[in-house]
């Protein structure tokens, strides 16, 4: 195997990496702050990806306005799902999960009925620019989506450590009565949690969605990977995400170099299952609460 | 009158936890609630802090009703808690839990004031200041939570069994710990088990059995009166 396809495999492994970080990173936070996982993750994500579609290619609109908007109303569309849907289930986080789940059927439908099943695409304006480095050629759209994704993590973990909103979701992550005692208020970050969460996924999904045809079921393998990552990673952990996230991603971009696509996903699974035989906990989980 | 519950009730689900508590508290000093365990004291605490809904009857705090009030806006009227088995941030340092104390103010000067008065009152606390406080020794964690709540420049401290594992030694010096803080202009609402704690610090005591106030007076004259003492002080 020679070193450009190495490096083709390393910057494979790390797109994949950053879409499923952007992806996990918002299941996380709102497992931390709400206790359950929000199975309608994946359709946030699918949401992101349409919503870039209609107002760049219907609409004709500029392709990098229609991205934020995209993010916008991903992270609007989680404070409402907050607000209105899982905020009156606060005390019984095991029937908002169950209601997420239902939101799966919603969105897809939604989606189904406006869009319909044909597959949809996209451009980016870089679409097809290749940047050059040491004799092999790298799609700008892979390293973009590289760069933002890693710009992102490491703006959301400086959050966490340094803003007073961010230590106070890792006070509620780590204590929730004792947070609520200090005056913080689980109501007011949980919204704060489902709209960076959700903006995340919407990011990734408006990112993504130019590599492949777009599809009104496309949020479920990207919540599949999402929950094993979270698993691998430890509960709740953001660093525990972030190297899950990297695990998954390159054993995604590394092993089909030996084998077909199917063996690969199976070796993947596999591996993961290996790793918690031995880390029941996942990679960065706290020991004991 | 800094607190007053009037007939307070508590259900949880269908069962009633407490019923028609009548409670008063004035500033500057120390009440007691003392009980035994599932009598119902934590609940009116956790009343106090809106993070249980009352039934019926009122709490007030300062004059103004404060039943229905989310637990937030009651840490800004003034009421801080040493919550049962502390519930601090375990994998949080020291110092984070300590500035999370003080989460809903703004004032930095006070704030760092009063970081230097819990160092007064706690020097171990300054050394363990980098420390993750889970890993903190007993003692160490409930002064971690006294200063944490004291961080909010709190009217009323309310503490739910501050006593509850520790060692005879290290209770003399939390009987220390809470006049000292009552000095300092603080009133306490002290939840305990323990009468002879409580007998150290407070004058106004509430027996509570099966949640209903039983008995209400001087804790020293319930200590000398042997029937009384039997019945309920252990």
């Amino acid at each position: 195997m020679g070193d450009a396809s190495i490096l083709q495999a390393v910057l494979n492994g790390l797109t994949s990496s950053g879409q499923y970080i952007l992806v996990a990173l918002g299941l996380t936070l709102v497992l931390s702050i709400m206790n359950i996982v929000q199975l309608a993750h994946g359709e946030v994500y699918m949401i992101g990806s349409y919503v870039v579609y209609y107002f760049s290619t219907s609409l004709g609109l500029n392709f990098y306005l229609s991205f934020i908007i995209a993010v916008v109303a991903a992270g609007v569309l989680g404070i409402i799902l907050e607000r209105y849907f899982l905020r009156p289930f606060r005390a019984r986080p095991d029937k908002a999960m169950v209601l997420t789940a239902g939101f799966i059927l919603v969105f897809q439908n939604l989606v189904l009925a406006i869009a319909t099943g044909t597959p949809k695409t996209y451009k980016t304006p870089y679409e097809g620019a290749v940047l050059t480095i040491g004799g092999s050629a790298l799609s700008v759209e892979r390293v973009v989506i590289i760069i933002v994704a890693f710009v992102l993590i490491a703006a959301l973990f400086l959050f966490i450590r340094f803003s007073r909103n961010g230590q106070a979701m890792e006070a509620i992550s780590q204590e929730r009565e004792g947070a609520a005692l200090q005056g913080i208020s689980v109501d007011r970050l949980s919204a704060i949690a489902m709209f960076v969460g959700c903006a995340l996924a919407g990011i990734a999904g408006g990112l993504v969605g130019s590599l492949f045809s777009l599809l009104p079921t496309m949020g479920g393998t990207v919540l599949i990977k999402g929950i094993t990552i979270i698993i691998l990673g430890g509960l709740g952990s953001i660093p525990g995400t972030v190297i899950g996230g990297l695990v998954i991603g390159f054993l995604d971009g590394l092993i089909p170099l030996f084998t077909t696509q199917y063996v690969a996903s199976l070796i993947g699974f596999i591996i993961v299952i290996l790793i918690l035989l031995f880390r029941p906990r996942g990679l960065m989980g706290h020991e004991s609460p | 009158m800094l607190l007053e519950l009037r007939d307070v009730s508590v259900y949880y689900g269908t069962a009633m936890a407490v019923t028609d508590i009548s409670l008063k508290q004035e500033e500057g000093s120390i009440v007691s609630v003392i009980g035994a365990n599932g009598a119902g004291k934590s609940t009116i605490l956790k009343s106090i802090n809106g993070l249980v809904s009352i039934h019926s009857g009122t709490i007030e705090f300062d004059g103004k009703r404060i039943d229905g009030s989310g637990t937030d806006a009651i840490v800004k009227a003034g009421i801080a808690c040493v919550p049962e088995s502390r519930k601090l941030f375990p994998y949080m340092t020291v110092q984070s839990n300590l500035r999370l104390g003080a989460y809903l103010r703004k004032d930095k000067q006070g704030i760092q004031e009063d970081l230097e008065r819990v160092f007064t009152l706690f020097p171990r606390l300054k050394e363990r200041l980098k420390q993750k406080a889970g890993s903190l020794s007993g003692g160490e964690q409930q002064m971690l939570a006294i200063g944490r709540a004291l961080m909010s420049k709190p009217r009323l401290l309310m503490m739910d069994e501050p006593s509850l594992g520790l060692a005879p030694i290290v209770i003399d010096t939390l009987a220390d710990t809470i006049l000292e803080i009552n000095r300092g202009g603080v009133s306490v609402l002290l939840v305990e088990q323990n009468a002879g704690l409580v007998s150290r610090v407070a004058q106004d005591c509430y027996v509570i059995e099966v949640g209903r106030i039983v008995l209400e007076g001087d804790i020293k004259d319930m200590m000398s009166n042997d029937s009384v003492r039997r019945a309920f002080l252990g």
